[in-house]
Protein backbone atom coordinates (compact mmCIF):
# COMPACT_ATOMS: atom_id res chain seq x y z
CA UNK A 1 0.00 0.00 0.00
CA UNK A 2 1.27 3.06 -0.91
CA UNK A 3 1.17 6.04 1.29
CA UNK A 4 1.76 9.06 -1.55
CA UNK A 5 -0.46 11.29 -2.20
CA UNK A 6 -1.45 10.18 -6.37
CA UNK A 7 -5.10 12.20 -6.00
CA UNK A 8 -5.62 15.66 -7.22
CA UNK A 9 -8.21 15.99 -4.28
CA UNK A 10 -5.66 13.58 -1.86
CA UNK A 11 -2.80 16.04 -2.85
CA UNK A 12 -5.10 19.16 -2.16
CA UNK A 13 -5.71 17.97 0.96
CA UNK A 14 -2.46 17.22 2.04
CA UNK A 15 -1.03 20.54 1.03
CA UNK A 16 -4.14 22.34 2.88
CA UNK A 17 -2.88 20.38 5.83
CA UNK A 18 0.70 21.40 5.66
CA UNK A 19 -0.56 24.56 5.63
CA UNK A 20 -2.60 24.90 8.52
CA UNK A 21 -0.41 22.92 9.90
CA UNK A 22 2.55 25.50 9.60
CA UNK A 23 0.46 28.72 10.36
CA UNK A 24 -0.86 27.36 13.30
CA UNK A 25 2.21 29.32 14.85
CA UNK A 26 1.03 32.39 13.27
CA UNK A 27 -2.45 31.78 14.65
CA UNK A 28 -2.27 33.74 17.88
CA UNK A 29 -0.16 36.87 16.32
CA UNK A 30 -3.19 36.59 13.70
CA UNK A 31 -6.35 36.65 16.29
CA UNK A 32 -4.49 39.72 17.60
CA UNK A 33 -4.12 41.74 14.43
CA UNK A 34 -7.61 41.05 13.70
CA UNK A 35 -9.25 42.11 17.06
CA UNK A 36 -10.89 45.63 16.68
CA UNK A 37 -8.50 48.99 17.78
CA UNK A 38 -9.21 49.99 21.29
CA UNK A 39 -10.60 53.23 19.76
CA UNK A 40 -13.89 51.23 19.95
CA UNK A 41 -14.32 51.29 23.11
CA UNK A 42 -14.50 54.12 25.97
CA UNK A 43 -16.18 56.55 24.24
CA UNK A 44 -18.06 57.73 27.04
CA UNK A 45 -15.17 57.99 29.54
CA UNK A 46 -13.97 61.79 29.43
CA UNK A 47 -10.84 63.29 28.69
CA UNK A 48 -9.15 66.04 29.69
CA UNK A 49 -5.15 66.18 28.58
CA UNK A 50 -4.95 69.15 31.02
CA UNK A 51 -6.07 67.10 33.75
CA UNK A 52 -3.81 64.08 33.01
CA UNK A 53 -0.81 66.52 32.81
CA UNK A 54 -1.14 67.89 35.70
CA UNK A 55 -1.85 64.37 37.48
CA UNK A 56 1.60 63.77 36.17
CA UNK A 57 3.14 66.34 37.42
CA UNK A 58 2.11 65.84 40.97
CA UNK A 59 2.77 62.25 40.44
CA UNK A 60 6.37 63.12 39.93
CA UNK A 61 6.99 65.59 42.23
CA UNK A 62 6.50 62.99 44.50
CA UNK A 63 8.88 60.61 42.98
CA UNK A 64 11.33 63.49 42.60
CA UNK A 65 10.69 64.07 46.78
CA UNK A 66 11.90 60.35 47.36
CA UNK A 67 15.62 60.76 45.62
CA UNK A 68 17.85 62.07 48.30
CA UNK A 69 18.99 65.72 47.83
CA UNK A 70 22.16 65.46 48.93
CA UNK A 71 24.86 62.95 48.15
CA UNK A 72 24.44 59.31 48.31
CA UNK A 73 25.81 56.13 47.21
CA UNK A 74 24.67 53.12 44.98
CA UNK A 75 26.27 49.79 45.35
CA UNK A 76 25.69 47.25 42.43
CA UNK A 77 27.29 44.35 43.91
CA UNK A 78 27.01 42.26 40.59
CA UNK A 79 29.13 44.33 38.42
CA UNK A 80 30.98 45.55 41.70
CA UNK A 81 30.58 49.13 40.85
CA UNK A 82 29.75 51.99 42.60
CA UNK A 83 27.70 55.23 41.37
CA UNK A 84 28.12 58.69 44.09
CA UNK A 85 25.63 60.65 43.27
CA UNK A 86 24.02 63.91 44.28
CA UNK A 87 20.56 64.28 43.49
CA UNK A 88 19.81 63.07 39.89
CA UNK A 89 23.44 63.90 39.23
CA UNK A 90 26.31 61.55 38.99
CA UNK A 91 29.35 62.48 40.96
CA UNK A 92 31.71 59.39 40.61
CA UNK A 93 31.33 56.07 38.95
CA UNK A 94 34.12 53.45 39.27
CA UNK A 95 34.91 49.93 40.13
CA UNK A 96 34.69 48.54 43.91
CA UNK A 97 34.90 44.98 45.52
CA UNK A 98 31.72 43.32 47.25
CA UNK A 99 31.34 40.00 48.58
CA UNK A 100 32.93 36.73 47.22
CA UNK A 101 30.10 35.02 48.28
CA UNK A 102 32.57 32.22 49.78
CA UNK A 103 30.96 30.19 52.44
CA UNK A 104 33.55 29.22 55.06
CA UNK A 105 33.07 25.88 56.96
CA UNK A 106 35.08 25.06 59.78
CA UNK A 107 35.47 22.17 61.34
CA UNK A 108 33.24 22.34 64.16
CA UNK A 109 30.26 23.18 62.36
CA UNK A 110 30.30 26.63 62.06
CA UNK A 111 29.88 28.36 58.99
CA UNK A 112 30.43 32.31 57.51
CA UNK A 113 28.75 33.66 53.84
CA UNK A 114 30.98 36.20 52.57
CA UNK A 115 28.10 38.44 50.80
CA UNK A 116 27.35 42.14 50.71
CA UNK A 117 23.93 42.63 51.98
CA UNK A 118 21.37 43.71 49.47
CA UNK A 119 18.91 47.13 50.25
CA UNK A 120 18.94 50.53 51.47
CA UNK A 121 21.42 51.74 54.72
CA UNK A 122 22.88 54.77 56.28
CA UNK A 123 26.66 55.62 56.93
CA UNK A 124 26.50 55.08 60.98
CA UNK A 125 29.45 55.99 61.81
CA UNK A 126 32.96 57.45 60.31
CA UNK A 127 36.34 56.54 61.08
CA UNK A 128 39.71 58.49 60.26
CA UNK A 129 42.63 55.75 60.57
CA UNK A 130 40.57 52.56 61.11
CA UNK A 131 42.08 49.58 63.10
CA UNK A 132 40.40 46.45 61.95
CA UNK A 133 39.55 44.32 64.62
CA UNK A 134 39.86 40.63 63.01
CA UNK A 135 36.84 38.40 63.93
CA UNK A 136 36.73 34.58 64.17
CA UNK A 137 36.44 33.94 60.59
CA UNK A 138 39.51 35.68 59.30
CA UNK A 139 41.67 33.37 62.13
CA UNK A 140 39.79 29.87 60.46
CA UNK A 141 40.13 31.46 56.75
CA UNK A 142 44.23 31.67 57.79
CA UNK A 143 44.05 28.46 59.16
CA UNK A 144 45.05 29.68 62.35
CA UNK A 145 43.85 29.40 66.08
CA UNK A 146 41.28 31.86 67.75
CA UNK A 147 42.94 34.03 69.97
CA UNK A 148 41.12 35.59 73.33
CA UNK A 149 38.34 38.34 72.39
CA UNK A 150 40.67 41.28 72.97
CA UNK A 151 43.79 39.32 72.34
CA UNK A 152 46.40 41.91 70.69
CA UNK A 153 46.86 39.74 67.24
CA UNK A 154 43.13 40.69 66.19
CA UNK A 155 44.07 44.43 65.76
CA UNK A 156 45.87 45.25 62.57
CA UNK A 157 46.69 48.69 61.44
CA UNK A 158 46.68 50.04 57.98
CA UNK A 159 44.67 47.43 56.38
CA UNK A 160 41.60 49.21 55.70
CA UNK A 161 42.60 52.28 54.39
CA UNK A 162 42.53 56.09 55.40
CA UNK A 163 38.89 55.71 56.34
CA UNK A 164 35.91 53.30 57.17
CA UNK A 165 32.43 54.49 56.62
CA UNK A 166 29.79 51.68 59.10
CA UNK A 167 26.74 50.85 57.66
CA UNK A 168 26.16 48.43 60.27
CA UNK A 169 25.92 44.85 61.48
CA UNK A 170 29.63 45.26 61.36
CA UNK A 171 29.34 46.28 57.33
CA UNK A 172 32.10 49.12 56.53
CA UNK A 173 33.11 51.03 53.11
CA UNK A 174 37.27 50.59 53.73
CA UNK A 175 40.45 50.98 51.31
CA UNK A 176 42.18 47.92 50.23
CA UNK A 177 46.04 47.13 49.95
CA UNK A 178 44.86 44.41 46.90
CA UNK A 179 44.29 47.38 44.40
CA UNK A 180 44.40 45.04 41.82
CA UNK A 181 40.81 42.95 42.87
CA UNK A 182 38.95 46.11 42.71
CA UNK A 183 36.12 44.82 40.32
CA UNK A 184 36.20 41.70 41.36
CA UNK A 185 34.01 39.96 44.30
CA UNK A 186 36.86 39.03 46.77
CA UNK A 187 35.42 40.69 50.31
CA UNK A 188 33.69 39.05 53.04
CA UNK A 189 31.14 41.63 52.56
CA UNK A 190 32.77 44.73 52.94
CA UNK A 191 32.73 47.25 49.99
CA UNK A 192 35.93 47.72 49.19
CA UNK A 193 37.46 51.32 47.12
CA UNK A 194 40.79 52.82 46.13
CA UNK A 195 41.84 55.61 47.97
CA UNK A 196 41.22 58.67 45.58
CA UNK A 197 37.81 57.24 45.78
CA UNK A 198 37.35 55.87 49.74
CA UNK A 199 38.83 60.01 50.07
CA UNK A 200 35.87 61.23 48.21
CA UNK A 201 33.01 59.28 50.10
CA UNK A 202 34.48 59.96 53.08
CA UNK A 203 34.31 63.50 51.75
CA UNK A 204 30.90 63.52 50.50
CA UNK A 205 28.79 61.37 52.95
CA UNK A 206 27.94 62.92 56.37
CA UNK A 207 26.44 60.65 58.84
CA UNK A 208 23.65 59.63 58.13
CA UNK A 209 23.74 59.41 54.28
CA UNK A 210 22.03 57.02 52.56
CA UNK A 211 24.13 54.00 51.01
CA UNK A 212 21.81 51.86 48.52
CA UNK A 213 23.52 48.03 47.81
CA UNK A 214 21.74 45.56 45.05
CA UNK B 1 -10.05 2.00 -4.45
CA UNK B 2 -10.98 1.50 -0.53
CA UNK B 3 -7.38 2.72 0.52
CA UNK B 4 -7.96 5.81 -1.57
CA UNK B 5 -11.23 6.39 -0.23
CA UNK B 6 -9.63 5.31 3.27
CA UNK B 7 -6.73 8.04 2.88
CA UNK B 8 -9.01 10.82 1.64
CA UNK B 9 -11.60 10.57 4.64
CA UNK B 10 -8.20 10.13 7.38
CA UNK B 11 -7.40 13.74 5.27
CA UNK B 12 -10.62 15.34 5.88
CA UNK B 13 -10.71 14.51 9.52
CA UNK B 14 -7.20 15.46 10.20
CA UNK B 15 -8.31 18.33 8.53
CA UNK B 16 -11.08 19.53 10.50
CA UNK B 17 -8.81 18.42 13.88
CA UNK B 18 -6.40 20.65 12.53
CA UNK B 19 -9.18 23.36 12.17
CA UNK B 20 -10.31 23.37 15.52
CA UNK B 21 -7.24 23.36 17.05
CA UNK B 22 -6.86 26.86 14.60
CA UNK B 23 -10.39 27.83 16.38
CA UNK B 24 -9.05 27.55 19.82
CA UNK B 25 -5.88 28.87 19.12
CA UNK B 26 -7.38 31.89 17.26
CA UNK B 27 -9.62 32.20 20.55
CA UNK B 28 -6.47 32.58 22.92
CA UNK B 29 -6.23 36.35 22.89
CA UNK B 30 -10.11 36.91 22.75
CA UNK B 31 -10.39 34.99 26.22
CA UNK B 32 -7.47 36.74 27.57
CA UNK B 33 -9.09 39.81 27.16
CA UNK B 34 -12.82 38.30 28.63
CA UNK B 35 -10.73 36.74 31.46
CA UNK B 36 -8.91 40.06 32.07
CA UNK B 37 -12.71 41.94 31.59
CA UNK B 38 -14.15 39.58 34.34
CA UNK B 39 -11.86 39.97 36.76
CA UNK B 40 -12.10 43.64 36.55
CA UNK B 41 -15.68 44.30 36.28
CA UNK B 42 -15.81 47.50 38.87
CA UNK B 43 -15.98 50.87 38.16
CA UNK B 44 -12.53 52.08 37.15
CA UNK B 45 -11.59 54.78 39.99
CA UNK B 46 -9.83 57.30 38.39
CA UNK B 47 -10.30 56.32 34.96
CA UNK B 48 -10.74 59.12 32.21
CA UNK B 49 -9.85 58.60 28.65
CA UNK B 50 -10.80 58.75 25.15
CA UNK B 51 -8.39 55.67 23.29
CA UNK B 52 -8.97 58.30 20.23
CA UNK B 53 -6.09 60.92 20.61
CA UNK B 54 -3.01 59.02 20.45
CA UNK B 55 -1.06 61.93 22.48
CA UNK B 56 -3.88 61.07 25.71
CA UNK B 57 -3.29 57.27 24.88
CA UNK B 58 0.28 58.33 25.38
CA UNK B 59 -0.26 60.60 28.37
CA UNK B 60 -2.61 58.28 29.96
CA UNK B 61 0.16 55.38 29.85
CA UNK B 62 2.46 57.69 31.36
CA UNK B 63 -0.04 58.50 34.55
CA UNK B 64 -1.11 54.33 34.91
CA UNK B 65 3.06 53.92 34.95
CA UNK B 66 4.18 56.94 37.42
CA UNK B 67 1.38 55.93 39.53
CA UNK B 68 2.15 52.56 39.90
CA UNK B 69 5.85 53.58 39.98
CA UNK B 70 4.46 55.77 43.21
CA UNK B 71 2.75 52.27 45.12
CA UNK B 72 6.35 51.18 44.73
CA UNK B 73 7.91 53.69 46.22
CA UNK B 74 6.52 52.87 49.41
CA UNK B 75 7.71 49.37 49.45
CA UNK B 76 11.19 48.70 51.12
CA UNK B 77 12.76 46.14 48.80
CA UNK B 78 14.11 46.59 45.22
CA UNK B 79 11.47 46.45 42.20
CA UNK B 80 12.24 46.38 38.57
CA UNK B 81 10.59 49.25 35.95
CA UNK B 82 10.03 48.96 32.50
CA UNK B 83 9.24 51.67 30.20
CA UNK B 84 9.10 50.35 26.85
CA UNK B 85 8.35 53.77 25.53
CA UNK B 86 11.48 55.31 26.61
CA UNK B 87 13.34 51.86 26.24
CA UNK B 88 14.45 51.86 29.65
CA UNK B 89 14.37 49.09 32.60
CA UNK B 90 15.45 50.45 35.68
CA UNK B 91 15.91 49.04 39.36
CA UNK B 92 14.37 51.08 42.28
CA UNK B 93 14.69 51.17 46.05
CA UNK B 94 11.89 53.04 47.96
CA UNK B 95 11.48 55.13 44.54
CA UNK B 96 15.30 56.09 44.62
CA UNK B 97 16.52 55.07 40.50
CA UNK B 98 19.67 52.90 41.34
CA UNK B 99 20.41 51.19 38.19
CA UNK B 100 19.13 52.12 34.79
CA UNK B 101 19.56 50.07 31.78
CA UNK B 102 18.76 50.94 28.28
CA UNK B 103 16.85 48.40 26.27
CA UNK B 104 18.76 47.30 23.13
CA UNK B 105 15.97 45.42 21.10
CA UNK B 106 12.41 45.09 22.24
CA UNK B 107 9.21 43.18 20.99
CA UNK B 108 6.12 44.78 21.65
CA UNK B 109 2.87 42.94 22.47
CA UNK B 110 0.51 44.14 20.53
CA UNK B 111 -2.61 43.37 21.99
CA UNK B 112 -1.95 45.93 24.25
CA UNK B 113 -3.01 48.49 22.16
CA UNK B 114 -6.21 46.14 21.91
CA UNK B 115 -7.12 47.01 25.28
CA UNK B 116 -9.49 49.03 26.67
CA UNK B 117 -8.77 52.18 29.03
CA UNK B 118 -10.49 50.48 32.10
CA UNK B 119 -8.08 47.46 31.60
CA UNK B 120 -5.59 48.80 30.81
CA UNK B 121 -5.81 50.60 34.15
CA UNK B 122 -6.62 47.94 35.86
CA UNK B 123 -4.05 45.78 34.92
CA UNK B 124 -1.10 48.38 35.18
CA UNK B 125 -2.08 50.89 37.50
CA UNK B 126 -0.67 48.86 39.93
CA UNK B 127 2.52 46.86 40.33
CA UNK B 128 2.53 43.50 38.90
CA UNK B 129 3.87 40.49 41.23
CA UNK B 130 6.65 37.93 39.75
CA UNK B 131 5.21 34.60 40.10
CA UNK B 132 7.80 33.26 38.48
CA UNK B 133 11.18 32.75 37.41
CA UNK B 134 12.94 30.83 35.07
CA UNK B 135 16.44 31.62 34.12
CA UNK B 136 20.04 30.43 33.13
CA UNK B 137 21.56 32.77 35.87
CA UNK B 138 22.97 31.44 39.30
CA UNK B 139 21.48 33.73 42.17
CA UNK B 140 23.95 33.06 44.08
CA UNK B 141 27.53 32.02 43.22
CA UNK B 142 28.37 30.59 46.35
CA UNK B 143 31.71 28.64 46.75
CA UNK B 144 31.38 26.35 49.35
CA UNK B 145 35.53 26.18 50.88
CA UNK B 146 36.63 23.91 53.78
CA UNK B 147 38.12 25.93 56.66
CA UNK B 148 42.38 25.19 56.39
CA UNK B 149 44.16 23.15 58.86
CA UNK B 150 47.37 24.86 58.50
CA UNK B 151 48.26 28.69 57.19
CA UNK B 152 50.11 26.70 54.58
CA UNK B 153 46.61 25.37 53.35
CA UNK B 154 45.30 28.59 53.53
CA UNK B 155 47.57 29.72 51.13
CA UNK B 156 46.96 26.98 48.81
CA UNK B 157 42.88 28.19 48.94
CA UNK B 158 42.51 29.74 44.98
CA UNK B 159 38.83 30.13 43.70
CA UNK B 160 37.64 31.51 40.70
CA UNK B 161 35.76 35.18 41.37
CA UNK B 162 32.02 35.03 40.29
CA UNK B 163 32.71 37.72 37.50
CA UNK B 164 35.09 36.29 35.67
CA UNK B 165 32.57 32.99 35.28
CA UNK B 166 30.36 34.56 32.28
CA UNK B 167 27.49 31.96 32.49
CA UNK B 168 25.13 33.21 29.35
CA UNK B 169 22.21 35.24 30.81
CA UNK B 170 18.53 34.56 29.36
CA UNK B 171 15.58 35.30 32.35
CA UNK B 172 11.97 34.95 31.96
CA UNK B 173 9.47 37.00 34.37
CA UNK B 174 6.09 34.93 34.99
CA UNK B 175 3.83 38.03 36.13
CA UNK B 176 0.36 38.71 37.25
CA UNK B 177 -2.41 38.46 34.66
CA UNK B 178 -0.86 35.89 32.11
CA UNK B 179 2.32 38.44 31.44
CA UNK B 180 5.46 36.99 30.26
CA UNK B 181 8.79 39.85 30.35
CA UNK B 182 11.84 37.56 28.53
CA UNK B 183 15.31 38.77 28.45
CA UNK B 184 17.85 37.79 26.03
CA UNK B 185 21.38 39.07 26.08
CA UNK B 186 22.42 41.66 23.50
CA UNK B 187 26.24 41.11 23.71
CA UNK B 188 29.13 39.00 23.65
CA UNK B 189 26.98 36.40 22.05
CA UNK B 190 29.36 32.86 21.68
CA UNK B 191 27.88 29.75 20.34
CA UNK B 192 27.90 28.28 23.86
CA UNK B 193 25.32 31.48 24.47
CA UNK B 194 23.36 30.96 21.21
CA UNK B 195 22.80 27.14 22.43
CA UNK B 196 21.94 28.10 25.81
CA UNK B 197 19.55 30.69 24.02
CA UNK B 198 17.97 28.56 22.28
CA UNK B 199 17.30 25.84 25.09
CA UNK B 200 16.13 28.55 26.79
CA UNK B 201 13.37 29.53 24.06
CA UNK B 202 12.55 25.75 23.32
CA UNK B 203 12.37 25.26 27.31
CA UNK B 204 9.54 28.12 27.55
CA UNK B 205 8.40 27.04 24.49
CA UNK B 206 7.39 24.00 25.76
CA UNK B 207 5.59 25.13 28.82
CA UNK B 208 3.54 26.98 26.44
CA UNK B 209 2.91 23.93 24.34
CA UNK B 210 1.73 21.70 27.50
CA UNK B 211 -0.73 24.80 28.44
CA UNK B 212 -2.52 24.85 24.87
CA UNK B 213 -2.62 21.03 24.64
CA UNK B 214 -3.94 20.88 28.29
CA UNK B 215 -6.40 23.16 26.87
CA UNK B 216 -7.61 21.29 24.20
CA UNK B 217 -7.58 17.95 25.73
CA UNK B 218 -9.53 18.92 28.37
CA UNK B 219 -11.97 21.01 26.59
CA UNK B 220 -10.85 24.34 28.78
CA UNK B 221 -10.49 27.82 26.69
CA UNK B 222 -7.01 28.48 25.75
CA UNK B 223 -5.85 31.53 26.91
CA UNK B 224 -3.08 33.44 24.87
CA UNK B 225 0.15 34.39 26.49
CA UNK B 226 1.16 37.84 26.10
CA UNK B 227 4.95 38.27 25.89
CA UNK B 228 7.71 40.89 25.53
CA UNK B 229 10.80 40.18 24.64
CA UNK B 230 13.65 42.67 26.15
CA UNK B 231 17.55 42.73 24.33
CA UNK B 232 20.06 43.78 27.16
CA UNK B 233 23.55 43.62 27.94
CA UNK B 234 24.55 40.44 29.62
CA UNK B 235 25.56 42.11 32.45
CA UNK B 236 22.79 44.08 32.97
CA UNK B 237 20.27 41.06 32.93
CA UNK B 238 22.20 39.45 35.61
CA UNK B 239 22.37 42.52 38.25
CA UNK B 240 18.54 42.88 37.53
CA UNK B 241 18.20 39.01 38.09
CA UNK B 242 20.64 39.38 41.75
CA UNK B 243 18.96 42.36 42.84
CA UNK B 244 15.13 41.17 42.93
CA UNK B 245 13.90 39.91 45.67
CA UNK B 246 11.55 36.90 46.30
CA UNK B 247 8.09 39.12 46.32
CA UNK B 248 9.41 41.17 43.58
CA UNK B 249 6.81 43.62 41.70
CA UNK B 250 7.36 45.39 38.33
CA UNK B 251 6.24 48.54 37.23
CA UNK B 252 5.32 48.20 33.46
CA UNK B 253 4.49 50.21 30.83
CA UNK B 254 3.72 48.46 27.70
CA UNK B 255 3.00 51.29 25.24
Amino acid sequence: MSIVFTGKKDRFLFTLILIFTGLLWFADPLAVWLLPDSDQADKNINTNEDQLLKAIAAIDKKLERKIPASHYLVINSAANEFLLMKGQELVKKDKCSTGSYIKLKSENEKQWMFKTPKGEFKILSKTKNPVWKKPDWAFVEAGLPIPPINDASRFEYGVLGDYSLSIGNGYLIHGTLYQRFLGLPVTHGCVRLNDENLALVYKSLPLGSKVYIF
Amino acid sequence: MIINKIRFYISVIALLLLSSIWIKRIQGPVNLLEMWSSLYSEPLNNGHIAQNQATVVSLYADYIFKQSLLQLSSEDSIHLAINFAESKANLYIKGVPIFTSEIIIKNDEPLMRKLNAVTYAWIFESPLLIKEISTTIIKEPIVELQAPKTPEEAAQNVYLPDTLIQNPAFLALYLENGLRLRFVQADNQTWPDYFTGIKFYFQILKGDCKAFLKALLTFQPYVYQPEWVIALPKDHIRAIYRALPKQAHVALKPI
